[in-house]
């Protein structure tokens, strides 16, 4: 073999890039390489000047002049996301990566799927991918693509991950790939004994959000249906108040708007914990009631990747418009079918397992008040929407 | 050890960056453009060259965020690597025929001109003691092959020395700061 000596230092300051090849297969060379190149980044910030106050504006306006920005917030979970996983991957060891996973899958096995489901986005949106099979690359080019995105791009349907072919705006099929890499992140670290670790609220209200407004549909093809609503009290960072039809085709949930000081008609909230509570309320006592959320519109579908509704079906142009929100819904608006027949509180996190399927739903698992055979019912809907 | 940079933040930018959030990239000017600005300086001695290098290298991070391997170092090395290069194509072009020792020789020691509690002060003011207490002829050869971009072959000719010194000073410099830095609380894979 022989070594590129003379270029190993040109190399490890940024030029010579013909070693590249030599240096990533020779542990010698790479080791030289290394020591060169964090003394260079020491030497390289060695001093700080304050550059001229005019610099800023000029570097930001050539820069976008090459490449437009993109304010996107809709790809915000995903990106964190992306990032969050990146850094928990660099850090494995080789033994790591063999781990098993609490499903009897490797590590690698898991990061192999995502992989595969961010391609088939790519591949509805009819983008050329690289060759390999690296999940960084993948992620790379969905993350670059995205940031291309006008309207008409978001706009475009592509899979979402799951057994059942469903189609969604790329704008949702983001925040699906948000939850299942943040669902899968997790199911990694539990895989090298780390503690699972929530999104941001803002990010983590997004993905419940998306996975809330498929539950209706969900229900009813689930054949557990009924009138009224369900009120889904979600505590903690990433919580809110959200009134779930227990299965109106033409409805969703969406959040409720607390009106203190005036009560619910019709239906009383109880006021002290029944036997079934699990422990007590993060939240104070809300009075929302039916009339002050509007209908809204969902097909069934699914949440997350993995267990699609075997009834799962496409969703209509009202529940595409629905799905453009990028936040959840704030507004409150008359309601179409009257009260909410139960009450569920639990913390948002865990919600947000339990649609991925993390947690069982067990009696305990959430407060319950009012009819605890809707509330369960709701409860073990959700649970079906979760990942692979 | 304050400003050692933070594995998770250079990811994250570097995430953001890829998907075109234009907030990232001022995010790292806000961080970076101190030590960038003041290696160029360092490199041409001219402003107008150290912005025209700077806003290169923050253009090349937009255009190309997926280059920046964060495994293999800071997004703040990156980021001074890039300026350094582009300095140095601009020195090349405009003093091709420039004595790069008396130059040195005649280099002023630039003092920071911003504050200490910008981000990367305590860090740069380490760089500064482990550097000044290198052997001179570590220096030199290292001065030459960092900032001026020159081979081994142009050091020895510069030191007035054959080639296999001039590169054994010059990884002897190497490693030795980066020892000198790992001892004072910086380790390697920190730059």
């Amino acid at each position: 073999m022989v070594h590129p000596d003379d270029l190993l230092e040109s190399f490890a300051f940024g030029e010579a890039p013909e070693a590249g090849p030599h240096v990533a297969a020779c542990p010698p060379c790479s080791a030289q390489v290394e020591l060169a190149r964090a003394a260079a980044g020491w030497l390289a910030t060695s001093h700080l000047a304050t550059p001229p106050p005019g610099l800023r504006s000029r570097v930001l306006a050539a820069a976008v002049a090459v490449r437009p920005s993109s304010s996107a917030p809709f790809s915000s979970a995903y990106v964190a996301e992306v990032a969050d996983l990146g850094v928990l991957l660099d850090s494995l060891s080789p033994a790591q990566w063999s781990a098993p996973t609490a499903d009897g899958r490797s590590v690698r096995d898991l990061v192999r799927h995502l992989t595969g489901n961010d391609g088939n986005v790519l591949a509805d949106l009819g983008v050329a991918q690289p060759s390999g099979h690296l999940w960084k690359d993948r992620s790379d080019l969905l993350l670059r693509t995205v940031g291309q995105g006008d309207e008409t791009l978001l706009a475009r349907p592509v899979r979402l991950a799951g057994k059942v072919p469903i189609r969604r705006p790329l704008r949702d099929a983001l925040t699906q790939r948000a939850f299942e890499t943040w669902i899968h992140r997790d199911d990694i670290r539990l895989a090298i004994a780390l503690p699972p670790i929530p999104p941001a609220s803002a990010h983590l209200a997004r993905i419940l959000a998306f996975g809330l407004a498929l539950l209706p549909g969900a229900i009813q093809a689930a054949g557990r249906a009924r009138p009224g609503s369900v009120l889904l009290t979600l505590t903690g960072p990433g919580g809110g108040d959200h009134l779930v039809p227990m299965g109106t085709p033409a409805s969703s949930a969406h959040p409720a708007q607390p009106r203190p000081g005036q009560p619910r008609p019709g239906q009383p909230r109880p006021s002290q914990p029944g036997p079934s509570q699990a422990g007590p309320s993060q939240v104070g006592p809300s009075q929302v009631g039916p009339s002050q959320v509007g209908p809204s519109q969902v097909g069934p579908s699914q949440a997350g990747p993995g267990r699609a509704h075997p009834q799962a079906a496409p969703l209509d142009a009202a529940t595409a418009e629905a799905a453009r929100q990028d936040e959840p819904r704030a507004e409150a608006a008359p309601a179409g079918d009257g009260l909410w027949i139960a009450e569920v509180r639990m913390p948002a996190e865990r919600f947000g397992r339990l649609m991925a399927g993390r947690v069982p739903v067990t009696p305990t698992i959430a407060v319950v008040q009012g009819d605890r055979s809707a509330a369960l019912d709701l409860l073990a809907v959700a649970a079906t929407l979760g990942c692979e | 050890m304050s400003d050692v940079r933070s594995l998770a933040d250079d990811v994250r930018l570097r995430a953001q960056l890829v998907a075109a959030d234009e907030s990232a990239l001022t995010e790292a000017y806000d961080l970076h453009a101190p030590s960038a600005y003041a290696l160029a300086l360092r490199i041409t001695g001219d402003p107008s060259w150290s912005e025209d290098a700077v806003q290169e290298a923050f253009v090349e991070l937009w255009r190309h965020p997926e280059r920046f391997d964060p495994t293999t170092g800071s997004l703040r090395t990156w980021l001074c690597m890039l300026a350094r290069r582009r300095a140095i194509d601009l020195l090349r072009r405009q003093s091709a025929q420039r004595d790069h020792l008396t130059r040195l020789a005649g280099q002023a020691p630039v003092e920071p001109t911003v504050e200490d509690d910008v981000v990367g002060a305590a860090q740069a003011k380490a760089v500064r003691e482990c550097v000044r207490d290198l052997p001179v002829l570590y220096r030199d050869a290292i001065a030459l092959a960092y900032y001026y971009g020159l081979s081994y072959r142009q050091v020895a000719v510069e030191l007035g020395v054959p080639e296999g010194t001039a590169k054994s000073r010059l990884r002897s410099g190497l490693r030795l700061l980066a020892e000198r830095m790992s001892a004072a609380g910086y380790p390697m894979d920190a730059a």
